[in-house]
């Protein structure tokens, strides 16, 4: 199926918010590096202290979920919503198991008394994390949408600006992480 | 299962997405060990993430159908986001 | 159709930044905030030294904050085009809006009560100080609300010609979203994160301003149209 080169991925709105949001994490990534410059002993200390077995299995699960998604709204393009429904259940899942695996690093790190204000360092993981959490919420309301409307009978392809919007701020969680990771979880 | 999903270039592109996050993964798993390289370690994280966001927004998000604007928009976010981290790694005192 | 009313109430918006900037930055010069890591006497001493600015500056940022009830109203007259005969998101933009007219004018009365008597023991201006500025930063709940009604209101809109252009209503939520970091101060004395910080004070403070001039051009534009009968 050829596209043409000027197909704006879901309604042209949906856009403001997914470059502001670009924008703002933008500012916070370069926040945390300036910080940690200042004091990276303490940085590289409490990074170890985080699993970076949870953030690498969560990365996997939301580009898995993302799959799902390119898949899913393939699908709906062709006209074929029942079929779509299934891909976006999957994704959906997949948003279940990254919620499942945080709340479970947030429960260890709690019951380790690692809060908020333990130190700098985990002020930003746990507010990053958090705000990048919400996004994830926020998903998953928009995947659920996204199935009951690809599983409706009267799936129209007017519908389908809906789907790419939905898709493309799903996407937009995901690349996020992409940059979280590496920053909270590896950097030496 | 049909197997069109699996020609799908958005595919090969996920393979590759998995492949390098698992290479950030043993680079960071060995960071925690050795000392020295900060700088250039650094910077291979870091062009591995905004590597892997292009092909989220270009293959993922279709922006490489997108307005010439749009896809000006996203690149240079990258670009602006990825080159300023390191700016400010490299001018950090630990470097 | 009361268009010279709307426009009016519109420009009140315009108006309330123009002076809450006269008498808040530039006279009592708040901006930039004082750090919440000072100890009480340094705190005294910024409502001893400017006494005088410090409070006409705030008498005209209090007044600027009831200007914000008429900007409500009007954006709340276009919602109510939107909704029609159950307006809920109508009403509760127009209750969060009229919490934030509180919650702009009594942070300004607080730092007045401390600059009334600004030779009396430190440890109470101190206090003083920081209930204004926690009160004025961080609390976000209603401006939360009255944006995410907004957007919400105008995804609703499925008329052949909405009232407000879809990408205000992305706009407003996304503003929305900004103003929660706000929330976190309680836990901070330095950093990003205190009342003083870019991410919980500068960034909602830009984006509340420019939210203002983005909501003016649009209601003007919506006004217009309006008075042409579309």
């Amino acid at each position: 199926m050829s596209r043409s080169k000027n197909h704006v991925p879901g309604e042209v709105g949906i856009w403001i918010f997914i470059l502001g949001d670009m924008v703002i994490f933008g500012l916070f990534f370069l926040v945390y590096v300036y910080y940690r410059g200042l004091d990276i002993e303490l940085y590289r200390q409490s990074q170890l202290q985080l699993n970076q077995h949870y953030g690498a299995l969560n990365t996997l699960l939301l580009l898995a979920s993302s799959w799902f998604v390119v898949m899913g709204v393939e699908k709906a393009r062709q006209g074929l919503g029942q079929k779509a429904a299934p891909f976006f259940a999957s994704a959906l899942a997949c948003g279940l198991g990254f919620s499942a695996v945080k709340v479970v690093e947030y429960g260890e790190k709690l019951a380790a008394d690692i809060t908020i204000t333990s130190n700098d360092f985990f002020m930003y993981y746990y507010i990053f994390t958090g705000l990048h959490f919400l996004h994830v919420v926020i998903g998953m309301g928009v995947l659920t949408f996204m199935i009951l409307k690809t599983r409706a009978k009267h799936f129209q392809s007017n519908d389908m600006i809906m789907v790419e919007s939905g898709a493309s701020f799903w996407h937009l969680v995901d690349l996020l992480w992409i940059v979280l990771f590496p920053l909270l979880y590896l950097m030496p | 299962m049909d197997c069109s999903l699996l020609k799908h270039p958005a595919t090969l592109i996920w393979a590759l997405l998995m492949l390098a996050t698992a290479l950030s993964w043993g680079l960071g798993a060995d960071s925690a060990s050795s000392g020295n390289g900060v700088m250039g370690l650094t910077a291979l994280l870091m062009a591995i993430a905004f590597i892997k966001v292009r092909f989220v927004i270009q293959y993922f998000m279709e922006v490489r159908h997108a307005p010439l604007a749009l896809r000006l928009v996203c690149d240079g976010w990258a670009v602006l986001v990825c080159g300023a981290i390191l700016v400010l790694v490299w001018m950090s005192p630990a470097a | 159709m009361n268009i010279r009313s709307q426009l009016l109430c519109a420009w009140c918006g315009v108006v309330f930044l123009v002076l809450f900037t006269i008498g808040w930055v530039l006279l009592a010069r708040f901006l930039p905030p004082p750090s919440p890591s000072l100890g009480a006497e340094e705190v005294a001493a910024i409502y001893q030294q400017n006494t005088g600015a410090i409070r006409f500056g705030l008498m005209l940022a209090m007044i600027a904050g009831g200007l914000t009830a008429p900007w409500v109203a009007v954006i709340a007259n276009q919602m109510r085009r939107i909704e029609g005969n159950s307006p809920v998101l109508t009403y509760t933009m127009l209750v969060a809006g009229a919490v934030g007219v509180v919650i702009l004018v009594l942070p300004t009365m607080t730092w007045t009560v401390a600059a009334f008597r600004p030779e009396r023991a430190p440890e109470l201006i101190l206090l003083l100080n920081d209930f204004g500025w926690l009160l004025f930063v961080m609390t976000f709940s209603p401006f939360f609300v009255q944006n995410m009604a907004i957007g919400l209101a105008i995804f609703s809109d499925f008329a052949s010609e909405p009232v407000f252009p879809r990408w205000l209503g992305y706009f407003n939520i996304w503003v929305a979203i900004l103003f929660v970091p706000g929330g976190l101060i309680t836990f901070f004395k330095t950093g990003p994160f205190a009342w003083d910080g870019i991410l919980a004070f500068w960034l909602p403070l830009v984006i509340f301003f420019a939210w203002f001039l983005v909501m003016f051009v649009v209601l003007l534009q919506t006004i217009r149209r309006q008075a042409n009968g579309i």
